[in-house]
């Protein structure tokens, strides 16, 4: 009798494992992922845009979340506001020099736990060849099972950084030193 | 006013009324003294181009780590080559090392894995070169010192608009900034009808050339608009000075030696508004 319990066992055991254990690796999915920022445009509205090339991984380690980390990187060049020639005026030396520095990173140091779905993330933030520490607040939004049964997680991340630390000063004060930046992010789990 | 309009007016006009300040300063009281009022000349200018850097991005990067972070640096180095220069001491060979030195700015760290760097290295050396001679060799002494600089200084003037347009404000800002600065020395030494000196030209060529080169390198200035803009105070080689005593007389020779340049200019500002129509959505 039982041995009958034992397949059973083995068959629990197998589906909890197909879940996160204890320090799994994520690549990030673009297609369900999301970088925006938002910068205020002399002191009225927001302008918004979004980065439409980028790459991450994140670890997660439900046992020590502080082990927890989290790699970005930004295709600088493929900003998008909605307007072609203003896309092109922030890749240019004035804001991002997208043909010297193509990319722009981050690429975390610390993890602490806040609470259950709540994160605060510091790492190393490189925009334009400037590396400055910056802190995300990273709330968990979920982890399951994707369409095809692979396992995802997801996540949103906010930071405020000011662009004139990474020698972005160009039309200060007009268009606002803060830019905030959110990632939303899913990972497949590899 | 539209507080950004206004940053850009405040960029070109501060250094344009410093240097014209100065430069006034300068001219009446070395009038007799040609080399002194040269390097007066020469350091007033390169002090004006600083503070337009300045104004423009907020500081000085150090080490530089982009092209045009140098040009603080640049104009430095110029000044102090451009004061030995005014006794004509080696000067080939200060400006065949000065045209390195801007070669390897924009190319050094690409050498490593692109072989094409070292032609690049060499063309742009031999090209700045050249700027350098045909404009402090052939030009400077074909035109009266009104005449090389307000040549340089409608280049330079039309560059912060063509600049602008390739995308890059900021660049085009100093290019502007440039442009009126050589302005007001070029109607200073209209008045008192004296030379300019040897600093001029490399600003032109080196400050100038950093500004434009950048901009096609990093922002979207099409070559041939940079070319054409380059090559404009060249037209200078036609014709002679006028250093006549009578005013009226040096501003008809000026202008009549000036067409060249104009219609250079005017031709690279029509290819600017083809390949980039003006439209801003900032």
């Amino acid at each position: 009798m039982k041995k009958h319990y034992l397949p059973l066992l083995f068959s629990i055991l197998a589906v909890a494992g197909a879940t996160v254990a204890q320090a799994d690796s994520f690549k990030i999915d673009p297609v369900h992922s999301a970088i925006l920022f938002k910068i205020n445009h002399f002191g009225v509205g927001y302008v918004y845009g979004r980065f439409d090339a980028f790459s991450g991984t994140f670890t997660l380690d439900q046992n020590d979340p502080s082990k927890d980390a989290l790699s970005v990187e930004i295709k600088t060049d493929s900003v998008d506001t909605n307007a072609p020639d203003r896309d092109k005026h922030i890749k240019s030396p004035d804001f991002f020099n997208a043909a010297q520095y193509s990319t722009a990173t981050f690429k975390s140091t610390s993890v602490k736990k806040v609470d259950d779905k709540t994160y605060e993330v510091t790492g190393d933030f490189t925009l334009r060849g400037v590396t400055k520490p910056v802190t995300l607040d990273v709330k968990a939004v979920g982890t399951g099972p994707g369409p095809k049964g692979e396992i995802r997680s997801g996540w949103e991340a906010t930071t405020t950084l000011k662009r004139s630390e990474f020698e972005v000063k160009t039309f200060l004060p007009a268009v606002s030193d803060d830019v905030a930046l959110i990632i939303a992010a899913e990972g497949i789990k590899q | 006013m539209n507080q950004m309009v206004a940053q850009s007016l405040e960029g070109v006009g501060l250094p344009s009324l410093a240097v014209l300040i100065a430069s006034a300063v300068c001219f009446v009281v070395f009038r007799e003294h040609p080399w002194l009022r040269a390097i007066g000349i020469g350091l007033i200018l390169t002090g004006g181009t600083i503070w337009a850097y300045l104004l423009a991005f907020g500081g000085f990067a150090f080490p530089p780590r982009e092209s045009h972070q140098w040009i603080p640096y640049l104009a430095g180095v110029v000044a102090l080559v451009g004061c030995f220069q005014g006794l004509r001491l080696g000067r080939q060979v200060t400006n065949l090392a000065l045209s390195l030195g801007m070669a390897l700015i924009f190319y050094w760290s690409k050498v490593p894995g692109d072989p094409l760097a070292l032609v690049w290295i060499a063309v742009l050396t031999i090209a700045l070169f050249i700027s350098t001679i045909l404009l402090q060799k052939v030009i400077e002494d074909r035109c009266s010192g009104a005449e090389l600089a307000l040549g340089l200084a409608f280049s330079a003037g039309a560059g912060g608009i063509a600049i602008f347009l390739g995308g890059s404000a900021v660049l085009g800002q100093i290019s502007g900034s440039l442009g009126a600065i050589l302005g007001v020395i070029a109607i200073l030494s209209f008045f008192f009808n004296t030379t300019v000196g040897a600093i001029l030209p490399l600003i032109y060529v080196f400050i100038f050339g950093c500004l434009l080169l950048s901009a096609c390198l990093f922002a979207q200035l099409h070559w041939l608009t940079a070319t054409l803009l380059w090559v404009a105070p060249w037209a200078l080689i036609l014709g002679q000075r006028s250093d006549h005593p009578r005013i009226s007389r040096r501003a008809t020779a000026l202008l009549i030696r000036m067409i060249g340049v104009f219609a250079l200019v005017a031709i690279a500002l029509g290819s600017a508004f083809l390949l980039t129509p003006p439209n801003s959505e900032l």
